[in-house]
């Protein structure tokens, strides 16, 4: 039993750091857009004022859900900005409605995780269906952590069985 | 053989042949509309939230209540050693539409979220009670046939939701209503099964012996005995571990596809109810193959196959390249599932069978599924994940958990193709020396 304990502690020191929070703007401009295709029952007024959203989608507040029938957010850039005192990313993002319409634009996320406006298209910053980068992508070493995970795992569960098959033949 | 001298008989071959299709064709329904009745929700959950008025977060927590029900399952479950395998299957089937008729008249969110949580009680029920009855009514070699049939049904029964929505049965006058008014359709099968089903030879043979008395038919912890516990805890960790992973890629795949990868709403509908279609070849093919060569080396070769084409489809960013991969990801993903419906059954005795199922699949399957997918969208949050992609983190996970799976199946699950229940049933009376 102390064996497996001490596996669990070491599997749970390997998950931890893992755990660490980051704050993307590139969600913040997907959570906006997934909630304006709520239409009536979304909140994009979370991530953005109504004028912003207005210029995406017109008339959201009456819409059903799903007017948005594609929704694409590609990697964001730091740039400085003259009204804050920290940069803002600029965010391209694409969005399809379901009468075909596309909406190409750059979004300007400020320090504060909220969009502070829109901007045209920025060929500087491709989405990853035009071939630009994803947001992000796991690296190496987060394959290896998973590769590890799993032997880690299959040690727990070979201890787990030893424990049971053990108690059985001594309870039988 | 050895054993008690058998003056009583649990090999009689009472149920015909002609019985036992019948028998398919009700079990299968059943199955079906309990993967319609699964799916439905969360396929009108944005109709739901617009129609009653709710939040994304309102809508997390209903998701996550009615997913407790399918734990609740389990005492409802393991009542099938006690009060019999065709009264519990009427009792679910019976429960699963009658919450269904109650949510259709939900008049806002808290009704909706009591009724599918009680729907989601009786439908996890059902699931360990159908491939009960399958394993002791079908013959040795045509076991793995019918469990085969049987679970495809469950897929089936969800792809329909999917061809409903895309005939537009939403924009009927009744809207969301109408997809549990469809789910009504299962009343009918309450009908045919109580004047039609039997219940299955090998429990009323157990029940009738008077040497079974000895036996619990009620304690939910008999499972766990010393000569059963390692075949629950192998294939509790085996179940849990798979379903985390299907699970996790069934609930994912569509956010996946339509946010990283750029495919539409509707592409994306297509394509999964096309490979939906195609992997569930996966189910009677498993079926088949582990007939012929047994059980765990055809859930261990699933399984390497899920682990390559399910950790490789969340690497794709080509729609192309997509739909052949997902077919033979679910084809090998979800097609297991008839291979640990007879995991789950077959290695235990009649008199702690369908307990053993309700452990498996309701205390340790269920769990991973509603594990799994909470793991993956933490780590792969746009937002806020470590990971911050959906397809990496679960592709990572895939490579994390699956490696467990095939282990533990390879190492500890018992081969039960050529297992003799009516052998299990006589060892388990002798050891009670009655």
């Amino acid at each position: 039993m102390r064996r497996v304990a001490a596996l669990g502690l070491v599997a749970l020191a390997v998950m931890l750091p893992a755990c660490a929070n980051t704050e993307r703007p590139e969600g913040v401009v997907e959570r906006w857009l997934t909630s304006l295709n709520q239409g009536k029952a979304g909140e994009p007024g979370r991530y953005a004022p109504d004028d912003i959203s207005e210029q995406v989608l017109p008339n959201w507040r009456t819409l059903d859900p799903g007017q948005l029938d594609l929704i694409e957010v590609g990697r964001g850039e730091q740039h400085d900005s003259t009204l804050f005192d920290t940069p803002i990313v600029l965010v391209p993002f694409r969005v399809v409605d379901v009468d075909d319409v596309t909406v190409v634009g750059t979004a300007l996320v400020s320090p504060g995780g909220r969009i502070a406006d829109l901007d045209e298209s920025d060929p500087q910053l491709p989405l990853p269906s035009t071939g630009g980068p994803r947001i992000e992508s796991a690296t190496a070493t987060l394959w290896l952590v998973a590769i590890g995970v799993a032997g880690l795992l299959i040690l727990v569960s070979a201890g787990l069985m030893a424990l049971v098959q053990r108690r059985s033949v001594s309870t039988s | 053989m050895d054993g008690p001298s058998p003056s009583w008989t649990l090999t009689s071959e009472l149920h015909t042949e002609s019985y036992r299709r019948r028998l398919l064709v009700l079990l299968s329904s059943a199955t079906f509309f309990e993967g319609y009745d699964s799916f439905v929700l969360s396929f009108v959950l944005a109709l739901v939230l617009g129609d009653l008025g709710g939040t994304e977060a309102q809508a997390g927590w209903i998701r996550a209540v009615t997913g407790l029900g399918a734990v609740v399952a389990f005492v409802l479950s393991a009542q099938a050693d006690r009060i019999g395998r065709k009264r519990l299957l009427l009792i679910t089937i019976t429960g699963y539409t009658v919450a269904g008729a109650l949510t259709a008249l939900s008049p806002g969110l808290l009704w909706l979220t009591v009724a599918q949580f009680t729907a989601q009680v009786f439908l996890g029920a059902e699931w360990a009670v159908a491939i009960t009855i399958v394993v002791e009514e079908f013959p040795r070699e045509a076991r793995g046939k019918a469990l085969g049939i049987v679970t495809s049904m469950q897929t089936l029964g969800g792809i329909l939701v999917g061809i409903l929505a895309f005939v537009g049965l939403q924009s009927t006058p009744l809207g969301w209503r109408a997809f549990f008014v469809v789910g009504l359709i299962p009343l009918v099968l309450i009908a045919i099964g109580r004047r039609s089903m039997l219940e299955t030879e090998r429990y009323e043979a157990v029940r009738a012996d008077p040497a079974s008395e000895a036996l619990n038919h009620a304690n939910l912890r008999e499972p766990w005995r010393p000569e059963y516990r390692s075949s629950v805890l192998a294939v509790g960790l085996v179940t849990f571990t798979r379903f985390a992973v299907v699970a996790s890629a069934s609930f994912w795949w569509a956010y996946f596809a339509q946010q990283e990868v750029g495919m539409s709403v509707s592409l994306s509908g297509l394509y999964l109810a096309a490979a939906g279609l195609v992997g569930a070849g996966g189910f009677v093919v498993a079926g088949r193959l582990m007939d012929r060569f047994g059980r765990k080396p055809v859930f261990i070769g699933y399984m390497v196959g899920t682990l390559v084409f399910g950790t490789w489809l969340f690497q794709i960013h080509d729609p192309g390249l997509m739909l052949p991969v997902l077919c033979i990801a679910i084809f090998f993903g979800l097609g297991s599932v008839a291979i640990t419906s007879a995991f789950s059954t077959e290695p235990f005795p009649t008199y702690v069978r369908s307990r053993a199922a309700a452990w498996c699949r309701n205390a340790f399957e269920v769990p991973g599924g509603i594990l799994g997918p909470l793991v993956v969208g933490l780590l792969g949050d746009h937002v806020s994940g470590p990971i911050g992609s959906i397809g990496d983190a679960m592709s990572l996970t895939i490579v994390a958990l699956l490696p467990v799976t095939i282990f533990v199946a390879w190492r500890y699950v018992p081969e039960t193709r050529d297992a003799d229940l009516t052998h299990l049933d006589e060892l388990a009376i002798a050891e009670t020396g009655a």
